[in-house]
């Protein structure tokens, strides 16, 4: 289980800094839609149901499953380049604070 | 009848700036279709290369490469090539911080191309003028492609700036860097002149990829006083500038290789007392001399006395004192 304190202790800046290293903002933005969802949009749909958003992400950030794209295509996930467990956390988390 | 009169010079002003309203919509529609074009094109690209990106590719839009009302200006794919191995590859399944596959054009030192394929796409465009002479130059020869100067994802090209340009040239010729620095220099460090002024890095079929053919004809272009043509003429300054001043920057005012009378001495070393001052160093004849100058003299700053030393056009300035 997630808590909202967990949350709202992320560390901001190493997240955006993690995923900007890994290409993240290539397909995801803050708050619009590029071809994939925007992190607001992830955040609010995972609203109340932290500890399986948390999952979920981690799953596909990890592991690379094929993801459904915005226009309907599918392509695989791309796998994030750090194996550091807190650190995949820190940006999971920012994205559910969002 | 005078009011008839009037009335159709209205008519016909009204109807002229209806044509001239009609010409600028479709002048205009025309320059709507070929930006739409374009950021269309560019869109590809932009999708995933926004302001988030990890470069500030965006920043072309701000440049000369980005005004879009111009319908020669190019796309993304107009230099980098459609891309579509970029474009559709995405990561690898499994693998770890996997990257797309890289544009069909890439500039720079990662590029696969070599400097002169990576130039040959700017010269799409950019050819002819003061790039005629590119082609084999010291630049072109010594693997210098146009990114190596050139940035174009940025609002403001360093190199085209006068006040940034010579931060650019020195990341190379560090020479005329330290050069820059001493006493007498020309105004480059102060942002007065740039490189460019003398020099055209693109080629020139002068020497030292001067502007003009020669030295001379450079160095005239501002310093037209001591063009000529002279009644009585310096020959040393008249064959070449270079003869006395180094071009950069020296410790002796003017931009001088040497301190007078050493420098005067390298041609002149005849005794001041003789008839003959210009001895075997120097080709030539020495004119006008009518009396044997006084050897009190000798040791001398020799343009105490010799102050017009490019040439003179008194009658009576033959050893250039006026």
């Amino acid at each position: 289980m997630i808590s909202s304190a967990a949350v709202a202790a992320v560390d901001e800046g190493a997240a955006r800094a993690l995923a900007k290293k890994n290409d993240c903002f290539k397909c995801h933005a803050v708050d619009k839609t590029k071809k994939g969802p925007s992190y607001k949009k992830i955040a609010i749909k995972y609203k109340g149901k932290e500890a399986e958003g948390e999952t979920k992400m981690i799953k596909n950030i990890t592991t690379g499953p094929k993801v459904k794209l915005e226009d309907g295509s599918e392509e695989d996930h791309k796998i994030i380049d750090t194996t550091d467990q807190a650190e995949i956390k820190n940006l999971v988390h920012w994205i559910l604070s969002l | 009848m005078k009011h008839w009169k009037k009335l159709l010079i209205v008519c016909a002003a009204i109807a002229g700036l209806g044509q001239l309203g009609a010409a600028y919509a479709g002048n205009d529609g025309a320059m709507a279709s070929s930006a739409d074009r374009s950021l269309k094109g560019d869109q590809v690209c932009t999708e995933c290369h926004d302001e988030n990106d990890n470069k500030a590719v965006l920043a072309v839009y701000k440049g000369k490469h980005g005004v879009k009302a111009d319908g020669r200006t190019p796309g993304c794919q107009t230099c980098h090539g459609a891309s579509e191995a970029h474009v559709k590859n995405g990561p690898k399944k499994g693998e770890v911080g996997g990257k797309r596959g890289a544009v069909d054009v890439v500039f720079g030192a990662k590029s696969t191309l070599s400097t002169r394929e990576q130039s040959e796409v700017c010269a799409g465009c950019h050819k002819g003028d003061k790039r005629t002479h590119w082609t084999a130059s010291q630049h072109d020869s010594g693997d210098v492609s146009c990114v190596s100067c050139h940035t174009n994802h940025t609002h403001q090209d360093k190199v085209l700036k006068k006040a940034t340009q010579p931060q650019v040239c020195y990341t190379c010729h560090k020479e005329q860097r330290a050069e820059g620095r001493k006493m007498s220099h020309h105004p480059v460090a102060e942002g007065k002149i740039a490189c460019s002024d003398c020099h055209n890095p693109h080629g020139s079929a002068g020497p030292k990829l001067l502007k003009k053919n020669t030295l001379n004809e450079t160095c005239f272009t501002c310093h037209a006083e001591k063009r000529g043509p002279f009644l009585w003429e310096h020959q040393a300054a008249t064959e070449d500038c270079s003869n006395c001043h180094t071009p950069h920057g020296s410790n002796i005012s003017p931009l001088l290789k040497s301190r007078a009378p050493f420098l005067c001495t390298e041609c002149h070393d005849g005794p001041h007392n003789s008839k003959v001052p210009v001895a075997a160093n120097a080709g030539g004849t020495q004119a006008g001399l009518t009396a044997v100058p006084s050897e009190n003299y000798t040791g001398r700053g020799c343009m105490n006395c010799h102050s017009v030393i490019h040439g003179s056009n008194h009658p009576a300035g033959a050893l250039l004192h006026r």
